[in-house]
């Protein structure tokens, strides 16, 4: 992978914030694991929240009592209700295990620290020094360890966690000078490698250790690295505050920043480098908190002692554990793979670097529908199907794209391309167009009746000409990859439209409508629902009241086309039809599972999809694209067609019905070019001669339609077999078995003959070749 | 009983030659690659007999893992 | 029973032409198996060919087939002829079966007279370093088994003062290979029954599938005098 390749990789990947911490980890000075704790205290296993804690807090007895929690000002809860007390989870971890945490002695190094002040800052970094096997000492005015902690009272900090834990220093090489004041550092800095000052807050700081300040009385220190003016001195805590406001956390969070700091100096390393994740910062991850009842924190009974288990675990309940997922949310296919975009995003540059390995993510890359609902509701915009349709094209490119996946789908696309169905025609009387009417290749294949209607229609409703182009806008061939495929089809589309005298594009299909816009700007197109809002229904349309709510899909081409949207819904309310909203409607609607022909390259991912949009309503649906309304019919969803409603009659029966299959929507298309060309043109048109007459026994539709063997290849199977005489007999079942090669597939058939025609009994196909 | 592939023994006849198909080594292709596999022929003309079973499951099995490298 | 390598008779064949043996030389081939190739040498190019397995089996199988096939049972790691006897040594998709290829090619070494070739077919991993994100195949220095890339082969290989004449790609048998298998014996998510010369994983399974596997063709030549004092 090239660097050009790194760098957009990262910046896609960027976009997806799933893995930025939660805000109350972010705002800790330590990023405490706020979640992971939440989680095991909700599960009561507190050695593992214990294990957490400790993690990044050294001294966690004395912190889960005392700390001061700048976590809880970036708690999302707190925009609901109150926010989470996670201090109190805390402290159920650490009165549960009891115990110190367990730190190993170090073998010992040869460099030294000292450190001056045992409050908390001075100690976490003789800790974490210590624990590194550095040698320290620590020089403490006082008698006692802790500093300010001893000005909490008892039943605040009971003092046995301060001795539970500042006992975990003993099995480190760390020696405490009690009653030693410090007042120069000279010799310490003489006789030591390194220097700490943590001597805490200074109402007179002009007489300590001549450290300058500035004008508001801020220590002159270097923000990263806690390094002073004079040469291996570092200074933290309380020292640097310029108010007596004592934060425990921030000060243990200095002495951390110290040790990392002393330690890359022993090690001759940079101080400052890869430093910007250390200290508080305001997270990006966004959480959807939408629906969450409100709940006010849980009171312990007990405030001195804490949490009950009880009330530890309905507290933790409370906690949104924060994570963004609003993709995952409204997508069966992010949630399929059971990961989120950033992880997915990886998995698709890591596959295409693969170059001739083994593709796991192929499927991952063909099964998005491209619909570009991740990007609305992402707060990044990350765009999925941006990077799979890249992807995609990458793929082909280098020849790596898997044939199968799409063959089916493009090779449909070139029949409605071909002589046998594509037409583009001025209207009779007409030597150029004004309009052009372009239904699409689906609608023809599945609503050839109220195509030719409606062409009618608008031939009787505007003036200046309205052609017809029948043909495929090229979709399949963008969704598959198939960049010169694509090309190709637009300007056959372009040269059609000019030779019709650059006509208004009236098309009824959303897909096409984004495609040519998108691709040919220069053609100028609208859908046939802003035509028909402007110029009115036809008389003849029924009125429909009668038909109960219905709820609405608007097609995922439709997406950010409010024009579309708004016209679809003004014409459904002029037929006297009630409509309701989906939950996930306009700008933010999903795609059926036609889009990216996610339907052929992953039935699984788009059975789930389909399942799922129907589901979300009792009502009868309404669509304005025949391929969302036949994915919808084939679960059994009663779907219309806004186009059917206006000019097909018995739609109710239409409604509950599934689409035609494969052969029958080439047939129609073809049939309704040859049609059209009579009634409209007054053609004379011979019907094609079929290569055989074959006949389908009911049973036999579905297996057909499953393994997307069309009928006009079955028939070329078996008139080479008969005009050849290459046929075997099963002679236990008496059945003529024959094969032959088309395009790249291998089909077979089994067959009796019948009198004139041929029973088809099975069909399978490989495209695995033959060559002896 | 069973053959190398695991297909049940079949009673098919080439009927141009009237013959009984009988076990022959065939070479499939598939991408470039070629591969030799026993497969019902008719030892006269060499017309073959694919099993629906053998389509739909060995020979796609070997499409994938192809098509996939 | 298709047991042959990827590649069969041909490659075999293409291999040996490219070590120049004499006829009467005197072959070793490691990992035999059913002994084919022993039996190919012996009978069609006059080669004083021995073979020598782990597969009792297998050896069995030769011996069955054809009656008089010196091929013996013993570990390639310490095999049981005087240094220098060999005018060749053949391995074919045997090595990546074999648990320390250090000692083994030690071995192949030893038996080899100065100038002997050596000549070895078998599974690699292509493009190592750019397809291996995160998971570490073992190194083939690292006395397990694993699927060696190129360069490593070639280190190794020079490390044992064999000099590198002939190395090429043959990666379209192993696809032939793969599908004449599976057309065979068919798919599992398993990869044993996938690759059945190698029946040592250690657990790879999930991360060769990730990775571009190919499968390569070399002959070595024992240099005539060592590159360096012996240790």
């Amino acid at each position: 992978m090239d660097q050009m390749d790194q760098k957009l990789l990262r910046q896609r990947e960027a976009k997806c914030i799933q893995e930025n911490p939660p805000g109350c980890t972010a705002r800790c000075p330590v990023h405490v694991d706020v979640k992971g704790i939440v989680e095991a205290v909700g599960k009561k296993e507190y050695a593992k929240g214990f294990a957490l804690f400790t993690r990044m807090v050294p001294f966690p007895g004395i912190i889960s009592r005392i700390c001061d929690q700048p976590c809880q000002q970036a708690c999302k809860r707190a925009e609901i209700d109150e926010t989470i007390f996670i201090r109190g989870l805390e402290q159920i971890c650490v009165d549960q295990v009891q115990n110190t945490h367990n730190v190993a002695s170090p073998p010992t190094k040869n460099k030294t620290a000292a450190i001056v002040g045992a409050g908390l800052s001075g100690l976490t970094a003789a800790f974490e020094l210590g624990r590194k096997g550095y040698k320290v000492e620590v020089f403490e005015a006082s008698d006692r360890l802790g500093g300010l902690i001893w000005d909490y009272q008892e039943s605040r900090l009971p003092r046995q966690w301060i001795q539970k834990d500042f006992s975990v220093l003993a099995k480190l090489p760390v020696e405490i000078h009690y009653n030693t004041k410090i007042t120069s550092l000279d010799h310490l800095i003489d006789q030591f490698d390194a220097v700490y000052v943590g001597t805490g807050f200074q109402q007179n700081w002009d007489r300590e250790f001549s450290f300058t300040r500035n004008a508001e009385g801020e220590l002159e220190l270097d923000l990263l690295t806690l390094a002073t003016e004079r040469e291996k001195v570092f200074a933290g805590g309380g020292i640097r505050r310029f108010s007596k406001q004592y934060s425990p956390i921030s000060s243990l969070a200095d002495g951390k920043m110290a040790a990392i700091s002393i330690d890359r100096l022993f090690q001759n390393a940079s101080l400052s480098a890869n430093r910007e994740h250390e200290g508080p910062f305001t997270t990006s991850l966004y959480t959807n908190t939408d629906g969450i009842q409100p709940e006010p924190m849980v009171q312990a009974a007990d405030p001195v002692n804490g949490y009950t288990e009880e009330e530890a675990a309905r507290e933790a309940d409370r906690c949104l554990l924060c994570e963004c997922l609003e993709c995952v949310k409204v997508c069966e296919y992010l949630a399929h793979y059971r990961s989120y975009p950033k992880r997915y995003v990886r998995e698709i540059y890591n596959n295409l670097s693969i170059v001739m390995g083994i593709h796991r993510a192929n499927k991952m890359i063909n099964s998005c529908s491209l619909c570009g609902l991740c990007a609305e509701v992402c707060p990044g915009n990350l765009d999925m199907g941006e990077i799979c349709l890249e992807a995609r094209r990458t793929m082909v490119d280098k020849g790596k794209m898997p044939l199968s996946t799409h063959d089916f789908a493009l090779r449909d696309m070139r029949f409605s391309n071909s002589e046998l169905c594509a037409l583009d025609k001025n209207q009779p009387g007409f030597t150029a167009s004004q309009y052009v009417f372009f239904p699409g290749c689906q609608l023809s294949a599945s609503s050839p009746n109220t195509v030719k209607q409606a062409y009618v229609y608008l031939t009787e409703k505007l003036a200046g000409g309205v052609g017809l182009m029948l043909g495929c806008c090229g979709a399949p061939a963008i969704w598959a990859g198939q960049e010169a495929l694509f090309q190709e089809t637009m300007r056959t589309l372009e040269t059609s439209w000019h030779s019709l005298g650059e006509p208004q594009i009236i098309a009824a299909c959303p897909a096409c409508c984004k495609i040519i816009a998108d691709n040919l700007p220069e053609l100028p197109v609208k859908s046939v629902w802003e035509v028909m809002d402007q110029i009115g229904l036809p008389d003849r349309a029924e009125a429909l009241s009668g038909l109960s709510p219905l709820a609405i899909h608007d097609s995922c081409t439709a997406r950010y086309k409010a024009d579309v949207q708004n016209s679809v819904r003004n014409l459904a309310g002029k037929l006297g039809c009630q409509v309701e909203e989906l939950p996930l409607n306009r700008d933010n609607t999903t795609c059926c599972s036609y889009g990216g022909l996610m339907f052929h390259a992953n039935r699984e991912v788009a059975e789930k999809v389909i399942r799922r949009r129907v589901s979300e309503s009792e009502s009868d649906y309404l669509t304005y694209c025949i391929m969302c309304r036949d994915n919808f019919a084939g679960q059994g969803k009663r779907t219309h067609h806004l186009l059917d409603l206006i000019f097909a009659k018995d739609n109710d029966r239409k409604a509950g019905q599934k689409g035609p299959g494969y052969s029958q929507r080439q047939e129609n298309r073809e049939r309704l070019k040859n049609s059209l060309l009579q009634d409209v043109w007054g053609e004379t048109v011979e019907e094609r001669p079929l290569d055989a007459a074959i006949i389908v026994p009911e049973q036999v539709r579905p297996v057909l339609e499953e393994r997307m063997i069309l009928d006009d290849d079955i028939r070329k199977v078996i008139a080479y077999a008969e005009s050849s005489g290459n046929k075997l007999k099963d002679m236990d079942s008496d059945r003529y078995i024959a094969y032959h090669q088309i395009a790249s597939v291998t089909y077979w058939v089994e067959y009796f003959p019948e009198n004139d025609t041929f029973i088809v009994q099975n069909a399978y196909s490989h495209r695995i070749t033959i060559t002896d | 009983m069973s053959d190398q592939n695991g297909q049940q023994q079949v009673n098919i006849e080439c009927v141009k030659c009237k013959i009984q198909l009988t076990l022959g080594k065939v070479t499939l292709a598939y991408l470039g690659s070629t591969f030799p596999v026993e497969l019902y022929k008719c030892p006269q003309c060499g017309l073959i007999y694919i099993p629906e079973e053998l389509a739909n499951g060995k020979m796609k099995q070997v499409e994938a893992a192809l098509e996939d490298k | 029973m298709l047991h042959q390598h990827p590649g069969g008779l041909t490659l075999t064949k293409r291999m040996i032409a490219a070590c120049s043996f004499s006829a009467e030389s005197r072959v070793l081939d490691v990992g035999c198996g059913a002994g084919t190739t022993v039996e190919y040498l012996r009978k069609h190019c006059g080669m004083d060919a021995v073979g020598i397995d782990l597969s009792i089996e297998r050896l069995d199988q030769g011996k069955k087939r054809c009656g008089e096939l010196p091929v013996i049972y013993g570990y390639c790691e310490r095999m049981p002829f005087i240094d220098g006897s060999f005018d060749g040594v053949i391995a074919e998709c045997s090595l990546s079966t074999m648990e320390d290829l250090e000692k083994i090619m030690a071995e192949m070494f030893r038996l080899l007279k100065p100038g002997g070739k050596l000549a070895v077919s078998d599974l690699y991993v292509k493009d190592w370093k750019r397809s291996s994100q995160d998971c570490c195949l073992p190194a083939i220095t690292d006395g397990q088994t694993g699927y060696a890339d190129e360069k490593n082969l070639h280190v190794l290989l020079a490390k044992n003062d064999f000099e590198i004449i002939v190395w090429e790609d043959q990666s379209a048998y192993l696809r032939e290979f793969t599908a004449g298998y599976i057309m065979k014996y068919g798919f599992s998510e398993d990869l044993r029954p996938f690759f059945p010369c190698c029946n040592k994983f250690n657990g790879f399974e999930k991360e060769i599938r990730r990775k571009k596997l190919g499968y390569f063709m070399l002959v070595a030549e024992k240099r005539q005098e060592r590159m360096r004092s012996v240790g």
